[in-house]
Formats: C-alpha cells, structure tokens, sequence
C-alpha cells in the first residue's frame, strides 16, 4: 500500500480548515492543518507534499510565506497553491512565486484537479 | 420815357389851380426818375398807365413803356397768384370808401398802403410795398387817377422771412426741449424709484445668497484670465487653511496649493471647458500649510466674449472631505465584507460537495440532486458577493487587469456553451467571427459576455433567440448580445450604465439583481480601452454591443482623468 500524500491546508477560518480537510481525506490525501502562516514558516522537517495556502491570513500574509518557503532550498520545491476569495488570486500567486492559484469559493472538482497536477 | 401830355395836364388842374410852368413839369419827371422807387399813375376806370418812371426797370426788369402799352391787366398778370386776391379786396375796399367820402380837405384822401409779390422779367418774384393815393377824381368826384409809389421790398422780406423761420425754429426747438426736459425728468423720477426698488431687491438677494452660501459651506471663486487674477470668498481661503489675503490670486500658485497628482486632473478640466465651451466638475486635494490634504470639489464655468475668447472663469467649491472619508470607510467596509462572506460560502460549497459525492457514492440520487440546486444556489451567492467586490475596486480605482493577447472568437464560444447550460428555453446563436487576437483580461471580458448574456436570458422570457453578432472593424472587435425581449425605454438607456440602477417599470421587480452587472461590465470595458453602448426598443429586445482594441497599443478611447488613489 503507497504512502497517502500529505497536504498541509493553511487557512485562519476554521470552517474551511474542516471542510477541506473532510473533503481531501474523501479523496485519499493525508490531511494537516494550521491556521497560521507562522507555523510554516517554522517547519523543520515533515514537510507535506503540497501546500494548499490562503492569501489573507491573519497574523501573516499569505504571499510572504510563500516567499520565504520558495526561498528555502528545503522547501522550494514544495508545490503551493494559493487560495483566495480576492479575484486578483492569480496575480498575486505569481508575483509570490506560487505553483498555482484557486479563487475562492471554489468547486471540489476544479481543486483536485489541481492537485492531481502536482501530486498525482 | 412816358409822355405824359394829357395826364400831366390834369394833374396840372387837379394839383393847383394856378398855371404850372413846363418847366416845373420836365423837373417833375426828373423828380419822378430820381426815385428809388416805382411810381406810377394809371386810370382806374380804364387800366390805362398815364406815368411811369424809370424805377420800373429796376425793380421789375420792363421799361415804363410796356406797362403804358399794355396797361392794367398786364400789370396785374405780374402779381403773385397768392397776393391778387387780397390786392385786389383790399384795393376795391379802399377805392370805394374814396368814392363814398369825398376828404374834408383837397390834397388829403387817406394813403393805402399794400405789400405782395411781383413777377421780374427775368421770373424771380419781388416784394414790393406800394402806397396808392388818389391822384385826380372825375367830374363825378370818383376816383379816376391813382399814384402808386413802390419801393421793393424783397430784402427786407426775405429778412423777415428768415426771421420768422428762425423764430419758428426756435420756438420748435423750445417746445422740444420743454417735451425733453419733461421726459427726462419723468424717466429720472422713473429711474430713481427703480434704482430704489432694485437696490431692495439685490439687496434681498445678495443676502439669500449670502446666507445660502453660508449655510451650505459653498466657497466662491472668480477669475479674471485676462489679468491673471482669482478672487476667492472667505470659505474658499478656510478650505485652503489659509487667512483672508493671504493668496496673491495668481493662477500658478494656486496650482502649488493643489495635490500633485490631482494637477492633471485640474489642469485637463479646465482645458477640455475652454475648448468645448462645457462646465466642469473637479474633485481634487489641497495640501494645507499643515501639510494635510483635504478633498474639495468644485463646479465652475468659463465665460467667452464676441471672439469667443475665455475672457473668466467662475465657480462655487465645497469640501468633500469627511464625504470622501465616508466613501472610502463605505468602500472598505463592502470590500471586507463581500471577502468575509466568501469565506462562510467557500465552506458550505465544500461541505455540499463532499456531501454529494458522498451520497452518490451511496447511491442516494434525490438526496444528491438536492445538494447540487443548494451548490447552484451558493454559485449565484457568490456571483453577487463577487459583484459588490469588484464596485468597490471600481470604485477605489483597484480593480485590477491581467492583460494578454487572446481570440476572442475561443472565449465567445467557451462563454456561449457555458451560458447554454444554464437555459433549456433560449437558444444561443454566434453570428459572424472576428479573426482576431485582442489584447486585454481574458478572464475579465469573460465576465462581461456572461454577464450580457444572462441579462439577454433575464429580459427575454417570452423569446427563443440569443444572437452573439461578432464582426471585426477598424482595428476594433465588435460583439453584440441581441435578445427579442421587453426592451428599454430611451430614458432609461441613458442611465443604464450608472452603479445600482435598475430600470423603473411595472415589471421591474419581477426581474432579479442588485442593478450592478452593466456597471460592472461597462467599467471593465471602458477600463481596457473599449466602449459599450446599446440599442434598444421596448418591446422589441435589445442589444448591447462593446468594442475592443485588436492591438496592443490601443487608441480607441484615451482616459482624462487619472484613476484616483486613495
């Protein structure tokens, strides 16, 4: 039996931290959650293989994380994907250095799709 | 020279009754001769001239002898035409009180004298004053010869004639200078309780203006462009955290008092209302002496003279810095509100999805289907959550484009056959092609064709046909969305691009919407250099067409005014 692929879901609303993680543990994925860009920002080691990373968060921005894990060889090559209800999401992924972006609220479908791109 | 053998005779007899000496008579012709003026004897009974002396010629152009020759009736042609009738009254009166009353005394019949006109040989007419005496009586004692002795006149008449003219003109002259006097002092009387009247009045009013300005908080500004010179009123001096006086009036410093980057905006204003002869509306930042801004606004007017030169310009400002404040809180304060409500949506779609797939997975399709029309539900939710966002970006001049080159014909036919799914009783057709790329938010425009698109849908409850009309011109791409629906009424197509309108009517409530879709659609057009207009009848549908620049480097519509930041 493979390795369940682990998604590290960082979102400061509750609501969608439970949604998602019910909704990508449905779909087979090894699901953690925090509701704080900081925590990221101090992972050692068990990384995930893919960050699913709200823009607005409080306490941090979501960009800023971004950056830094980008900037860090052990994290750079994690796969983030943004996710935002601002509708300049694609924007703001690009200028942060994101794999990719999803805007808010989104359909179950368009997501794992997503996903699947990166972690299959 | 007359002979006068048988009149002098008788006057020999008639003058004295002693003997007269020839000699006396040859000095009696000399006498006569010598006389400026005219004097003649005739027969009053048979017109006969028996004297007539050498004067004739002076004074009428004839010689004595035409007048012997021809007698009274030529004598009396040459009188004037105006003068022979009362001659002639005036002679017969005289003549017959002469032969009525015989003079107590020999030698004394009474002297009449006569003035009228005689006609010269050479045709001008000459005054003449004429004494006539009786000079001998017949045997009866009625008057047979009459002496008339004329001296001419007419210099003296003409001088009378001028006088009297003079007079007359003076007199004229008088009577109107009385009437002007008159008037003048009637219209001074007028003009005074005018002046009165009028004094009251603008008093009045300057005062209700007064009041209305200050009540209002309205600042006024003259400027007199000839001489460079602005006035301002006291508020406007306050708005600009200035004392009375303290601003020299001069144009180029009062655009150092502005914001720089509402400089253009100020600046382009004032020339778009000079070269289109338009009034104009400004927003713009004052930097006070503190260095704070404040927001003010201003409506002004430029008036031309004959040459149609702007000879000044004039207007009211007011400060709109608290409404600015209020406007930007409101703006957050929707922005913040429509991203939070996101966030609960974002949940429950996820929590409906999982729960349909889940029910499916066990088979339970009604219950699926429930939550699919609730995830259907959520999808409008967020659509006018989406909508209310992106007005306040409009409006905060944030919304933002990630612009590429496209086909739009691709992004046509991704939209139609999305929109098609969500309407089982219209049909969408895609008329013409444009052939090209055009440059601007693929995603954004996309926006605006769904939105069109459902409007066709919403308006046209009764009609089968959507026509997409693409057609490419002049470097533009043009796209019009025609439905056969209600239609719009011309008064209502003017405003309906305007933020939350929704066209009045009976119907109008039967029709969903914040009223924000045309905003949205007609901001984000005009924004990526486009314009969208429409053609509508009610009753008979509409259709809303929006061009596109193909290139790059688009000209279609250039931006005045800088987009505001806050």
């Amino acid at each position: 039996m493979t390795k369940k692929k682990r998604v590290l879901v960082a979102d400061d609303d509750q609501g969608i931290l439970d949604a998602l993680t019910m909704m990508l543990e449905d779909a087979g994925y090894d699901v953690s959650t925090t509701p704080s860009g900081e925590t990221l920002q101090t992972m050692k080691d068990n990384f995930p293989d893919l960050i699913l990373l709200d823009i607005w968060m409080s306490g941090m921005d979501g960009r800023d994380v971004c950056k830094f894990l980008k900037a860090q060889e052990k994290t750079k090559n994690i796969p983030i994907i943004m996710v935002s209800a601002n509708r300049d999401t694609e924007k703001i992924a690009k200028e942060a250095g994101a794999n990719d972006f999803i805007s808010k609220p989104f359909d179950m479908d368009d997501l794992l799709t997503k996903i699947h791109q990166y972690i299959p | 020279m007359a002979k006068m053998q048988k009149p002098l005779e008788s006057s020999q007899s008639l003058s004295s009754n002693n003997q007269t000496d020839t000699n006396d008579i040859s000095l009696l012709h000399q006498i006569a001769d010598a006389i400026p003026g005219m004097v003649v004897v005739y027969n009053i009974q048979t017109g006969e001239y028996i004297f007539v002396n050498k004067a004739v010629k002076k004074l009428l152009g004839y010689e004595p002898q035409d007048f012997i020759k021809k007698g009274l009736p030529f004598v009396a042609s040459l009188v004037h035409p105006q003068d022979i009738e009362p001659l002639m009254k005036k002679n017969n009166r005289a003549l017959e009180k002469a032969n009525k009353q015989l003079p107590k005394k020999p030698d004394t019949d009474p002297i009449v004298n006569f003035e009228f006109r005689m006609r010269h040989k050479d045709g001008t007419w000459r005054w003449l004053h004429t004494d006539a005496s009786v000079f001998k009586r017949d045997t009866k004692k009625k008057v047979e010869y009459v002496l008339n002795v004329s001296l001419d006149i007419t210099e003296r008449k003409e001088a009378e004639y001028e006088l009297e003219k003079k007079n007359k003109e003076i007199t004229a002259t008088n009577e109107r200078l009385k009437i002007a006097e008159k008037n003048l002092k009637k219209a001074g009387r007028e003009l005074e309780r005018k002046i009165v009247e009028r004094t009251k009045e603008l008093s009045l009013s300057e005062e209700r203006y007064r009041l209305a300005l200050h009540a209002g908080k309205i600042g006024v500004w003259d400027w007199d462009i000839r001489k460079n010179h602005i006035t301002w009123s006291d508020r406007i001096y306050e708005f600009h955290g200035l004392n009375p006086g303290e601003f020299n009036g001069k144009v180029e410093d009062f655009i150092k008092l502005i914001h720089p980057d509402d400089n253009p905006i100020v600046s382009e204003s004032i020339r778009l209302a000079i070269d289109e002869h338009t009034s104009f509306q400004i927003e713009f930042r004052t930097i006070l002496p503190s260095g704070k801004t404040r927001w003010l606004a201003t409506n002004g007017q430029v008036l031309f003279d004959e040459k149609k030169k702007p000879y000044r310009m004039l207007g009211a400002t007011i400060d709109m810095t608290e409404r600015k404040r209020l406007e930007r809180q409101k703006d957050e304060f929707l922005g913040i509100a429509s991203h939070e409500l996101k966030t609960p949506v974002t949940s429950l779609k996820a929590y409906t999805q999982v729960m349909q797939a889940k029910f499916l997975k066990m088979g339970n399709e009604e219950e699926a289907k429930h939550l699919a029309r609730m995830d259907g539900q959520l999808n409008k939710l967020t659509n006018l959550i989406s909508d209310l966002l992106d007005v306040t970006k409009i409006e905060a001049g944030k919304l933002l484009f990630n612009e590429s080159q496209f086909s739009i014909d691709l992004l046509i036919e991704e939209i139609v056959y999305t929109m098609q799914l969500t309407t089982s009783k219209h049909h969408i057709y895609i008329k013409g092609k444009a052939r090209k790329k055009v440059y601007g938010d693929r995603e954004r425009i996309g926006q605006v064709l769904t939105n069109l698109i459902s409007n066709a849908i919403k308006y046209s409850p009764k009609s089968k046909d959507i026509d997409i009309n693409v057609n490419c011109e002049d470097g533009n791409v043009i796209i019009g969305i025609r439905d056969f629906g209600i239609g719009i009424t011309k008064e209502n197509q003017d405003r309906l691009f305007e933020r939350f309108y929704r066209a009045s009517g009976e119907k109008a409530n039967t029709f969903p919407g914040l009223g924000l879709g045309l905003y949205i659609s007609h901001e984000i057009i005009k924004r990526q250099n486009g314009r969208m207009w429409v053609k509508s009848m009610k009753g008979k549908g509409s259709e809303f067409i929006f061009s596109l620049p193909v290139s790059k480097n688009r000209t279609q519509q250039t931006h005045v005014f800088a987009e505001k930041s806050n």
